[in-house]
């Protein structure tokens, strides 16, 4: 009896044990990875909590690791995970999880509050070695309105850089020539920076880090320019993981792969091919009188980065950059006012860069680098009987140590050398042009050249940062000294810059220095040249303000403002002179020109909104021995761009870019004669760039709308340039005798619609 | 690069503007189409003849008055403007020249020649090499023409080569306008349809010459021939041809029913010689 109780006692406290709420669930560990939606980019350090049916009053609490893992013990049961960050969404997620059941790892993918956020607009000062540089990133381009994700035509949207032609691929620097402008990729030399018509830049957008934008009172690292340089830095490639984009629009199609090798090395991978040829072709090359399509109009465009962390003191990379393009006509008309120009037409160039670049640490504050550029440029271009073929070697460097004397003081010494092997052919005529108006082609005298040249510019440069501590001065003071083996010139170059820091955000700075650029190869041909020729030179000097009214403030605002002055002389222009009395002379160094104004940024941003107006006001001036100064063709009085971007919510962007320019100045015809050897008319020029093209205005408009899913983002965009379809007129076009003209105007209305789905 | 850039610019009125201006080939007001030297290539203080092609299609017969004066090229080739600062005194000329309607009530073609003589070798040779002499130098001669009322005017210049050469350069010979390889003899109807026209040249007007070059050799080259086609009414496919290639005209819709059409073809050879030819329809 006693020990029937007894089991009786057992069995009701089991029973009454195993139905008691008081009992302590089962544990179930839980690992897990906490990834940015889409982008699945590890996010560490963010708390997760979870809520347990068992544990409702007080969560459970875990932080990520810095790869973004967590690992959790939690009872059994119903589970509500909760995860708020700041700039992401709130992340709820409910679950039943049993000691029983399948226990796979968790992936929680948090969504961005926003994946359009201008991340950084223009840098400069202390992001960037030189003050004078400002830079734009890839958050930026790739968003802002009318430049189709392109960086060096986000660019064109600084203060300072001048409105080009509609189908210009060429950067006008403060007024002066475009072929002052210099274009680097990764710090090296290369031909050109857009393709054909400036359609879009040699580097797909997204394998670009920033654009750097050098105007007047550059440093001392760069030489072979008299205006500035555009400057393509490529992104590293990706560690964490495979990454990849592919991408179409109404132009072109591409796409980027990159991701790590191993621990230590990664890899990019981009391409872009163009089929802008078939729409060329449908909609201007169909049933056209005047010409006919022989070769598609085209480009391609690809880089390949390699990376190697070898050490914590030693990094290699080397970078691969290639680029075609390419169109041909056949022409079954003369051209205007040219009729020489008639014919077969083919235009094609070509070049690629391969650029090792290996960094060492020597010591804590003593660091090398050294890069270098070894590629070829292909340009070939024929209409006729004429034809121009250039192909150059290049073979540039820099090699440079960057060293911390002291707290106070950063040193920088380098040498930085362009050597090129040109083999030059080409028939053309000698077509003499002043103020704009040229000899026709025809009445010019031919001339057949095919000669090796080999050049080499080189420098060496000191630069210096001096900034003592808790001083509100920086000083800049540098040193180059150039030399250029055909002209035998050796140059010495003074440039100096300094900052001051006010306080409260204001400051300023200042900037002047002396630089060259050589004369072009060709012009230095013993016959059809002037042997003689020495380099073009200029002297810049540049003052600015710049405040930051976010300093201490609620204020959401930044301006700056400069004033530049750049005197350019020894300019190597056309000439009708005569070396002897059998040679003509073909150019001289007597061009000068003079080019000041006003640049002024203003910034806005909030979390929602950014808003930017540049503008610059101008004058440039030029002269020579044959003509008086006078407007330069390049002067834009008035230079007004206004870009404003706003989150409308739900990753919809709605961006716009407005921009007005002073019409360019060009010289009227007066008369004309007509030279009936060659079947064209001479034109005679009146008073030298007399006469303005009406003003610019263009209204560019963009959205961008992204879908995000855990681990891909599609994108879709549409860019409308020239919202208003304004007749921008960019040239004038002649009637064969000169005497009737039009305009020939820019691209009409442009829309671009595009999709892009990366992972 | 500059040349490159100026070229491709100037095709850009073709991708994005439609061209409205009058092309170089379409005859309308009054215009010189040539002036033929005969012969194109001389020796110093010879003298040649002067012939003007003009056309006056909408001038329905009309006086004109015409200037000449003459010089040593000054440099047109490399960039000095086409004029005469210091005028040759011995071919300052100037007179009147009627034309009549012509029977297509199209008046085109050559007026009467004029007498040019030209310059003597110290001149013609000044601070000329050996191979300058021979290669020849220019003679600019200006002819400038206005109509009776004095409001047009229009100017034009032609080069004359000076030199020692032998034997010197002769105008090409054009044979004929040939309609779908037939020679066309006299004014025609205006065909409906699209219709090819070649010229005739006979091989002769091929000539081979030489270059003396500084070093003392020669070099020898053969003409090049090309014609140029001026129309009054339709289109041609291509407004220049070389040799004897065809050429496709289109006829005019509607054709002109107060006048007739004309066709003037130019032929010149390279070295400043030309020749014309034209023909007529109704």
């Amino acid at each position: 009896m006693r020990t029937s109780l007894f089991i009786f006692m057992l069995l009701l406290i089991t029973k009454i044990a195993s139905s008691s709420p008081l009992t302590t669930p089962r544990q179930v560990k839980i690992e897990g990875t906490l990834q940015e939606k889409g982008s699945r980019k590890p996010l560490p350090q963010i708390n997760i909590y979870c809520f347990s049916s068992l544990q409702s009053e007080k969560p459970l609490q875990v932080s990520t690791d810095s790869f973004g893992k967590f690992s959790l013990e939690v009872p059994e049961g119903k589970l509500k995970w909760i995860i708020s960050a700041s700039q992401y969404l709130r992340f709820e997620h409910e679950e039943e999880q049993y000691a029983e059941k399948e226990n796979s790892a968790r992936h929680f993918y948090l969504e961005k509050s926003s994946y359009l956020n201008y991340e950084t607009t223009i840098y400069g000062g202390s992001q960037t070695r030189d003050d004078q540089t400002k830079s734009l990133k890839r958050s930026e381009f790739l968003t802002v309105p009318g430049a189709n994700g392109d960086p060096v035509k986000a660019v064109q949207n600084l203060p300072g850089v001048n409105r080009s032609s509609s189908f210009s691929s060429q950067v006008i620097i403060e007024g002066s020539s475009p072929n002052d402008t210099r274009y680097n990729i990764e710090n090296q030399n290369v031909p050109l920076i857009f393709h054909f018509l400036g359609i879009t830049s040699v580097v797909l957008p997204e394998a670009v880090d920033h654009v750097d934008y050098l105007p007047a009172g550059f440093g001392p690292e760069y030489a072979q320019s008299t205006a500035g340089l555009v400057n393509l830095t490529l992104k590293d490639p990706e560690t964490d993981r495979l990454h990849g984009f592919a991408f179409l629009d109404l132009i072109n199609t591409g796409g980027k792969i990159e991701g790590p090798i191993n621990d230590h090395s990664s890899f990019l991978v981009d391409f872009r091919q163009s089929y802008i040829g078939s729409i060329f072709g449908a909609v201007v090359g169909k049933n056209n009188s005047n010409f006919n399509l022989t070769a598609v109009p085209e480009f391609q465009d690809t880089a390949i980065e390699y990376k190697n962390d070898i050490s914590k003191t030693d990094h290699f990379k080397i970078i691969g950059i290639g680029s075609r393009d390419q169109l041909g006509f056949l022409l079954s008309k003369p051209v205007g006012e040219n009729p020489v120009l008639r014919g077969n037409l083919n235009y094609q160039t070509d070049f690629f860069r391969i650029i090792p670049e290996w960094t060492h640490q020597f010591q804590p504050e003593l660091i090398g680098r050294c890069s270098f550029g070894v590629g070829k440029d292909w340009s070939r271009f024929n209409i006729g009987e004429l034809y121009s073929n250039k192909m150059n070697t290049a073979l540039t460097g820099r090699i440079e140590i960057e060293d911390q004397l002291n707290p106070a003081w950063k040193s920088y010494w380098g040498i930085e050398t362009q050597l090129y092997w040109y083999n030059i052919q080409f028939q053309t005529s000698y077509s003499y042009n002043q103020g704009g108006v040229s000899t026709p082609l025809g009445t010019a005298s031919t001339v057949t050249v095919d000669n090796q040249y080999s050049s080499n510019a080189m420098g060496l440069y000191w630069r210096n940062v001096i900034h003592p501590p808790d001083s509100p001065w920086t000083l800049t003071p540098g040193f180059r000294l150039s030399y250029f083996n055909l002209t035998q010139e050796i140059m010495p170059e003074p440039r100096v810059s300094a900052r001051y820091e006010f306080g409260n955000g204001w400051a300023t700075r200042a900037a002047s220095g002396f630089y060259d650029q050589a004369p072009p190869i060709q012009y230095l041909d013993t016959t059809y040249g002037n042997p003689n020729l020495k380099s073009q030179r200029g002297i810049h000097a540049s003052w600015g303000i710049e405040k930051d009214f976010r300093h201490g403030s609620g204020s959401r605002f930044t301006i700056t403002q400069d004033l530049f002055y750049k005197y350019i002389y020894s300019i190597a222009v056309n000439s009708p002179s005569l070396a002897s009395p059998t040679q003509p002379l073909y150019y001289d160094n007597s061009g000068y020109g003079h080019i000041y104004g006003f640049e002024f940024l203003g910034k806005y941003k909030s979390s929602t909104w950014e808003s930017w107006i540049s503008y610059t006001l101008s004058r440039s001036n030029l002269g020579n021995a044959q003509i008086p100064e006078a407007l330069s063709p390049y002067d834009q009085t008035h230079l007004l761009t206004a870009v404003s971007a706003l989150e409308v919510g739900r990753n919809w962007k709605i961006s716009t870019r407005m921009r007005y320019t002073t019409g360019n100045p060009y010289t009227p015809i007066t008369s004309s004669i007509l030279d009936v050897n060659n079947n064209t008319y001479v034109p005679q020029a009146g008073t030298l760039y007399s006469l303005r093209m009406p003003a610019f205005f263009q209204w560019d408009v963009r959205i961008d709308k992204k879908w995000i899913y855990n681990k891909w983002i599609l994108t879709a965009y549409l860019d409308i340039e020239n919202l208003t379809n304004q007749s921008n007129p960019q040239q004038m076009n002649y009637s064969y005798n000169y005497q009737q003209s039009e305009t020939v105007t820019g691209l009409p209305i442009f829309p671009t619609l595009g999709m892009k789905a990366e992972f | 690069m500059k040349i490159k850039w100026i070229l491709l610019m100037s095709l850009i009125p073709l991708n994005c503007n439609t061209n409205h201006l009058p092309t170089y080939t379409q005859l309308g007001d009054l215009r010189i189409l040539t002036l033929i030297a005969t012969p194109p290539e001389a020796l110093p203080g010879q003298t040649i003849a002067l012939t003007p092609v003009l056309s006056d299609l909408n001038g329905q017969g009309r006086t004109l008055t015409y200037s000449v004066e003459a010089c040593m090229d000054p440099g047109v080739s490399r960039g000095v403007q086409p004029q005469c600062q210091n005028p040759d005194s011995t071919n300052q000329l100037s007179g009147t020249t009627t034309l009549p309607a012509g029977t297509s009530q199209t008046y085109t073609g050559s007026i009467a020649s004029l007498s040019i003589t030209l310059p003597q070798s110290s001149i013609a040779f000044a601070a000329a090499t050996p191979a300058m002499q021979y290669n020849g130098t220019n003679y600019l001669i200006f002819y400038t023409l206005s109509a009776s009322a004095g409001n047009s005017s229009v100017r034009s210049f032609v080069r004359v080569t000076l030199s020692t050469k032998t034997p010197q350069n002769q105008n090409p010979i054009l044979t004929s306008i040939n309609r779908n390889d037939t020679p066309i003899l006299s004014i025609f109807q205006t065909p409906e349809a699209s219709t090819n026209f070649n010229i005739t040249i006979p091989s002769s007007s091929f000539e081979t010459y030489s270059i003396l070059k500084n070093d003392g050799s020669l070099i020898s080259q053969t003409e090049t021939l090309s014609s140029t086609w001026f129309i009054s009414d339709g289109s041609f496919n291509s407004d220049l041809t070389i040799g004897s290639d065809e050429n496709s005209w289109t006829p005019p819709s509607p054709k002109p029913t107060s006048r007739g059409s004309v066709i003037l073809v130019v032929t010149t050879d390279s070295r400043y010689g030309a020749a014309f030819q034209k023909i007529e329809m109704n």
